[in-house]
């Protein structure tokens, strides 16, 4: 059982630009983090429980868990909890408290949860809301829900109240009580205690691993509202990202009279797209861009305004970094 | 007319090598990979519910039915990337389904040549079709691949109903 600092949690397969509000996250300092086992992005902070059942993979059982921790926790306090078909623990059967995800090895398996006692409601909606438009993309989708705190039904329900009362319930299944052996804290970095974690950690925070393994996505995103010789056109923006890695920016102007530019554009995103998306990379290519595409000798400056307005619209479609 | 005289002449050659295989087989209770072209194709079970078509030196590997109905409706298939080495019961990719991400095991030590595009767009292929259109990916095996360690159709279909 445990608990962490703010953190963005995606599933295996998800795309955290497309599940959650990543500049806030940045801005807040909130770690953004993608787990091994699949499901949706979830919010942690220390007003959430994370509850992990490590067994072998004959004894993989969802039901079993979530009942026993129901439970022990309607045992004590008098709260309607039940677990729904998607596994949720839902309180009062319309407000979802715990979200549940699992991993199957070829002879081990985890199933874990979270349990929100004490979240900040306001931050994880926020946080879940993603700025991100005109994306398509083949990862798994979140499901949205209404949440809610246990505390606010049972304000005596903490983390400390609840790691007791689940494990001295745990421990009871098996004819035990709790006692120093069989109930204490431990450190999960400990390379001693658990050899080969320290590589497992670092694995686990590289750029790579958070956000590289996002699946194939595509933006698309249309801008109007610009005239050019009095004649108003759009703006068509189309990037391509694999493995986290701008594979291809193309532009497209519908007017005739910018033929040139969107010809001279497209080959400059040709020369300079591959980048990792990261801010820095963004800022790098957007000062290529003006320095490229800046006034000149041959007195080109009209169409330097209308570069610049381009070049707005394929920094607008990244704004979701 | 010369290409059919010319595998007349070859073909007692292979059947000799056959034999002799075979005789090795029984004797050595081992059984490896015959390279002829004469071999058919044989299919293969693991104990984690994978199976694997061997043709000649090329292999495809896929989930059982069984598997895929342990597993509920996939929604995502990872797949491992073209030219990677994998050994046997190391890991290959991953299945998410809506109950869990569940490890693909390889069966048997190759490179990896071919992935199933399809399930990029219908990962729920490997539900409908686990034996044939829902495979995952195809490899160039090992030359020392060995199938003592998996199970035939029949041997297969016991073991899963010791499973339940």
């Amino acid at each position: 059982m445990w608990k962490n600092k703010p953190a963005i949690v995606s599933g295996r397969h998800q795309n955290p630009w497309l599940e959650a509000n990543i500049p806030l996250a940045a801005s807040l300092d909130l770690d953004i983090a993608r787990r091994s086992s699949g499901g949706g992005t979830v919010y942690h902070d220390e007003g959430n429980l994370n509850l992990s059942f490590l067994k072998s993979r004959d004894s993989y059982n969802r039901k079993e868990n979530l009942d026993l921790v129901v439970e022990a926790i309607t045992n004590r306090w008098d709260i309607d909890l039940t677990v729904n078909d998607r596994d949720d623990i839902m309180l009062n059967k319309l407000y979802k408290v715990s979200g549940t995800a699992a991993k199957l090895g070829r002879l081990q398996s985890y199933h874990h949860f979270t349990l929100l006692h004490c979240v900040n409601q306001d931050l994880l909606q926020r946080c879940l809301t993603s700025p991100m438009q005109g994306a398509s993309s083949k990862a798994t989708k979140s499901f949205p829900a209404t949440v809610m705190n246990l505390s606010e039904q049972e304000p005596d329900i903490t983390f400390e109240s609840l790691i007791n009362t689940i494990g001295r319930h745990f421990l009871a299944e098996v004819g035990q009580k709790i006692t120093p052996d069989n109930f204490h804290y431990l450190n999960p970095l400990c390379e001693e205690d658990f050899p080969g974690v320290t590589d497992i950690a670092y694995k686990l925070q590289t750029w790579e691993w958070r956000f590289g393994k996002s699946p194939d996505f595509s933006i698309h995103r249309n801008f109007t509202g610009q005239t050019f010789k009095s004649r108003p056109y759009s703006v068509q923006v189309n990037v391509a990202v694999r493995k986290g890695a701008l594979t291809s920016i193309e532009i497209g102007v519908d007017n005739p009279d910018l033929e040139l530019l969107d010809c001279l554009i497209n080959q400059f995103c040709k020369d300079h797209s591959g980048f990792l998306l990261m801010h820095d990379n963004v800022k790098d290519f957007e000062s290529k861009f003006l320095y490229c595409f800046s006034e000149s000798e041959d007195g080109q400056s009209e169409y330097v305004t209308e570069a610049q307005w381009i070049l707005k619209c394929i920094v607008s479609s990244l704004d979701f970094l | 007319m010369a290409a059919s005289f010319a595998r007349r002449a070859i073909f007692p050659t292979y059947r000799c090598l056959n034999g002799l295989t075979r005789y090795r087989q029984n004797a050595c209770h081992a059984r490896f990979i015959s390279l002829s072209n004469n071999f058919q194709a044989s299919q293969w079970f693991t104990k984690d519910h994978e199976w694997v078509t061997i043709d000649g030196q090329k292999g495809t590997i896929g989930i059982s039915n069984y598997a895929q109905e342990k597993l509920g409706e996939i929604v995502y298939v990872e797949l491992p990337e073209i030219g990677t080495s994998i050994d046997a019961e190391e890991v290959a990719g991953c299945l998410e389904s809506v109950k869990a991400a569940s490890d693909i095991v390889n069966p048997v030590s190759g490179t990896v040549t071919e992935i199933n595009e399809a399930l990029k767009d219908e990962p729920a292929l490997v539900n409908s079709k686990p034996m044939d259109e829902g495979w995952l990916y195809k490899m160039d095996l090992a030359s020392d691949v060995r199938t003592d360690d998996l199970m035939d159709a029949a041997a297969y279909k016991e073991y899963c109903k010791s499973c339940d």
